[in-house]
């Protein structure tokens, strides 16, 4: 995928630093972290007014807690079947079901991979009842969720292009809010690529939340160009950014704002998923080295070192 | 005033005067502080190609508005004169607590002229000035001089003092501070040393006023929060310290080996961040209202001797510039230059110029590059100036041109280069081919995109753009200088949060495109002022051998700097004439209007 300077150019003049903050999810996953950095996330979040704080389901009740005593405008995100998305349905129910009860307006649940994979392998029935054990799959989080936002990670880097689209669709027709990139412990961070083609499907219906890999402004802008290139999509309830470095990222905008040379017209293959295969499965990996080959822009490839 | 005491404190040596003056509120509006005021005073105040080690040369000690606030990373203090090493206006940073105190006395600025006839020390206790007699510590390095004077002083004054190397007017002598803090670059020490005046101790308890308390304690939250979430300033440099940067930088190829001939070093690992960490390292050090830590205070196991260092440049300088992997070589040698009062870069770089010019046989001398011990001997003999030491004494590009082969030292405006190889960061070479001051990597510190993505990261080989970017970089450093902060809060903080920190503590209205046409400003004021001393065109330009001859090994292999068509770019955006001339209406823009005087009468002629 090609995105020029003059793409990315309107975007940020257009955009806020406290706009582009309030499409953030400000985010703490690893396994490690303890009680005081989820409180700091919470305080970090509403001093710059993030769009919400994306936790562990363990942490709800102590967000919860926190939030009460520091009444703010950020919501609360819980993961749900995180970061696998291998548990049972009942599993994952349950989980929402509690992060719900304990104050998450927002439930990120991880789809059934394997089970996605399975749709475009098989063929005839089989297929069919792999399609309906996704769809219920999501369907029961968003029942089990009561109404709070529900985001369905994909984990792109583990599909292929139709095999997203088809996710796509059944998170659409199972009544998620949001289809989101991937869980950032997965192989692949997200492209605009995945972004662009997931936007595609979903239309404005559902929100696009991407999440792996923005480091900087210019990650952000690239996937604002991908999945919300017009100022409607530009809100917390079509777009997202999940990422630990939000205050990295609004800060940094900053130095957009001076000058438009940052913005040069990338290799394109320095933004494309083909180029960041070594942690893949290898049928998916060939896939994207199949896809490299007979790429319009393959001429790229021969810059060894970009 | 907030932000500031409002007073300038002017010694005259010669006379021993001692005045207070007002602090001109426009220089404040119109330069921010710390370099930005001192060029302005210097420019004002001293005559064309004076000689800088005359008395007619000023030293100007400068602190800034934020200073003495706890702003992140404000603890720094500048000093500003003319350089005998450059012979262009130069100011000189150093970190530690000297400045915060400094500013405590009562005095934003601190101006010192003419020539004590015997060798003396000033003492400011608040508002009390003395000139007093240094007899008994000229001589001594500036370790042992500190002690004496915290002895006879206040033990919690600072001391800002020179070693031997000042005393004896060494062209690459710096001024230490904190007994390990360096006023590093331009030869500060030999200004000093050529006044007579061993040190300035200073202790005061006057506190920072702040316009808005409750804005300024946002805006320091969310600065320190910034420095807390940048990877750079969270780990990689409270971790390692600033040689943390050793295998990055060797790593793609632009880390300067024997002076420059190589861009890789086979045994970086040995003397980097991690290494020092693991062999040498006590706790680290911070300066004042610092949360980074990049300061490493080691001990050499086998010698039983401590001290502060080496830093990132100070390793590269006097290890792998010079060929050598023995990292207790290196920290002798950086102690050693702490304590005798020497620029480590330009020491170490002299000595490796002297090294190839060995090697090449231009120096009938027994030098060779990966010798640690006779680094160490040199730095001794530099700063006594003895023997072939007396040559080194010069820097480099003295030492090279004298024994018939300029060329080999690799300098911009007679100041040795830091540790990036421009060859593989094109932005660096232009950096340090248009800096106001010599070489220098943090007029604009290119690195920090080129290599470190931060604010994000551009292709370091192109040209393209690099000029619109090193301007913003040197104009926004400029400011930074001048506020006084770090260099590496650059890497976390952008310029609104710069400009919600002055509007909090001076109550002024500030935005960032204000801070960084201040800082255009002030590098303009400082291109007249060279200008006006004859540099221009001609000295903007790179070592033969970074334009011609590509490296042969590394991720930087087959590259040269295209410098050149950089610099056409650079003039043409920066509103100065081919010749590198600041243009009528650019400082007329920039309301720079006693240089737009001269110029004109330059053009006129």
């Amino acid at each position: 995928m090609r995105i020029k300077k003059t793409d990315l150019l309107p975007i940020v003049n257009d955009l806020k630093e406290e706009e582009l903050a309030g499409l953030i999810d400000h985010t703490k996953l690893k396994p490690h972290e303890p009680k005081t950095k989820m409180l700091a996330l919470y305080d970090e979040a509403v001093r710059h007014n993030f769009a919400s704080v994306c936790v562990n389901s363990c942490w709800a009740k102590t967000i919860k807690n926190y939030r009460k005593l520091n009444p703010s405008n950020v919501k609360l995100c819980c993961v749900v079947g995180f970061p696998l998305g291998q548990m049972s349905t009942e599993a994952k129910a349950f989980e929402a079901s509690y992060v719900r009860k304990h104050g998450a307006d927002e439930v990120d649940m991880v789809i059934n991979i394997g089970k996605v994979r399975e749709i475009s392998s098989f063929s005839g029935r089989e297929r069919g009842l792999a399609r309906n054990y996704v769809l219920k799959d999501v369907r029961e989080v968003v029942k089990a969720s009561e109404n709070a936002i529900v985001k369905v990670i994909l984990e792109t880097g583990y599909l292929l292009d139709e095999e997203i689209v088809e996710a796509c669709k059944i998170c659409e027709e199972a009544g998620a809010d949001f289809v989101k990139t991937s869980t950032g412990f997965g192989p692949m961070g997200a492209y605009p690529h995945h972004l662009k083609l997931m936007r595609g499907v979903v239309g404005d219906r559902l929100g696009v939340k991407v999440a792996g890999g923005i480091r900087n402004f210019l990650d952000a802008i690239r996937s604002l160009y991908a999945a919300a290139n017009t100022k409607e999509l530009r809100t917390p309830s079509k777009f997202r950014i999940g990422t630990s470095a939000g205050i990295n990222i609004v800060n940094t905008l900053g130095w957009a704002k001076y000058t438009d040379v940052w913005f040069v017209e990338e290799i394109p293959c320095k933004i494309c998923p083909s180029n960041y295969t070594s942690k893949l499965p290898i049928k998916i990996r060939n896939h994207y080295i199949k896809k490299c080959r007979t790429c319009a822009e393959k001429e790229y490839r021969k810059f060894r070192d970009f | 005033m907030y932000g500031w005491h409002g007073k300038i404190l002017r010694i005259n040596l010669t006379d021993e005067g001692v005045k207070e003056e007002v602090l001109s509120e426009n220089f404040a509006n119109l330069f921010l502080g710390g370099r930005g005021i001192g060029v302005k005073i210097l420019h004002d105040e001293l005559k064309p190609k004076i000689d800088p080690l005359s008395p007619e040369n000023k030293l100007v000690f400068g602190s800034g508005p934020l200073t003495g606030t706890g702003a992140p990373t404000s603890g720094r203090c500048c000093v500003v004169t003319k350089s005998p090493l450059t012979g262009t206006i130069f100011d000189s940073h150093s970190g530690g607590h000297f400045g915060i105190q400094m500013k405590r006395t009562g005095y934003d600025f601190i101006v010192i002229e003419g020539k004590s006839r015997r060798s003396s020390y000033v003492w400011i206790n608040n508002n009390a000035v003395e000139i007093l007699s240094a007899s008994n510590i000229w001589g001594l390095n500036t370790h042992k001089a500190t002690d004496s004077l915290l002895l006879k002083t206040n033990s919690r004054a600072k001391v800002a003092c020179i070693g031997p190397a000042g005393e004896n007017q060494v062209l690459i002598s710096c001024i230490v501070n904190d007994r390990n803090r360096a006023f590093g670059r331009g030869g500060m020490g030999a200004v000093m040393g050529s006044k007579n005046l061993k040190a300035i101790v200073v202790y005061g308890s006057k506190k920072t006023s702040v316009a808005d308390k409750e804005k300024f304690e946002n805006a320091r939250k969310k600065g320190l929060e910034a420095i807390r979430k940048n990877p750079i300033t969270k780990d990689g440099l409270p971790t390692y310290g600033t040689a943390v940067l050793v295998n990055i930088i060797n790593e793609i190829g632009a880390f300067p080996t024997n002076n420059f001939q190589k861009g890789h070093f086979q045994d970086a690992d040995a003397i980097s961040g991690e290494t020092i960490r693991e062999r040498i390292l006590e706790k680290k050090v911070t300066c004042g209202s610092c949360s980074i830590a990049c300061g490493r205070a080691t001990k050499i196991q086998e010698t039983n001797r401590s001290g502060e260092g080496p830093e990132y440049e100070t390793v590269w300088a006097l290890g792998a510039s010079c060929g050598v992997k023995d990292l207790e070589a290196i920290t002798e040698a950086n102690y050693l230059c702490n304590e005798l009062g020497l620029d480590t870069i330009s020491t170490g770089s002299t000595i490796a110029c002297a090294m190839e010019l060995c090697e090449k046989g231009y120096l009938p001398r027994k030098m060779r590059f990966g010798d640690g011990k006779k680094v160490i001997r040199l730095v001794k003999k530099i700063a006594e100036k003895e023997g072939i030491g007396e040559d080194l004494s010069r820097g480099s590009y003295r030492l090279a041109k004298e024994h018939g082969c300029e060329e080999l030292s690799m300098s911009v405006k007679k100041l040795e280069m830091p540790a990036y190889d421009p060859r593989g960061l094109q932005g660096m070479g232009l950096a340090y081919a248009t800096s106001s001051r010599g070489a220098c990597h943090l007029r604009a510190y290119t690195t920090s995109f080129e290599v470190l993505g931060a604010p994000c990261l551009v292709d370091r080989f192109k040209t393209e753009g690099k000029p619109e970017l090193t301007i913003l970089f040197q104009n926004i450093s400029a400011a930074i200088d001048s506020m006084i902060l770090c260099k590496f809060s650059q890497l976390a903080l952008n310029p609104n949060i710069y400009a919600d920190l002055l509007e909090a503590v001076t109550g002024e209205m500030f935005t960032g495109h204000r801070i960084i046409t201040t800082g255009e400003r002030i590098y303009n004021l400082e291109r007249v002022w060279n200008v006006r001393e004859g540099f221009g065109r001609k000295d903007d330009t790179l070592p033969k051998r970074l334009l011609e001859t590509p490296l042969i090994e590394g991720h930087s292999k087959n590259k040269v700097v295209n410098l050149e068509p950089m610099i056409d770019e650079f003039y043409k955006l920066r509103g100065w004439s081919v010749e590198g001339i600041p243009t009528l209406g650019t400082l007329a823009d920039l309301k720079l209007y006693e240089a737009r005087k001269f110029v004109e009468e330059l053009f006129t002629i």
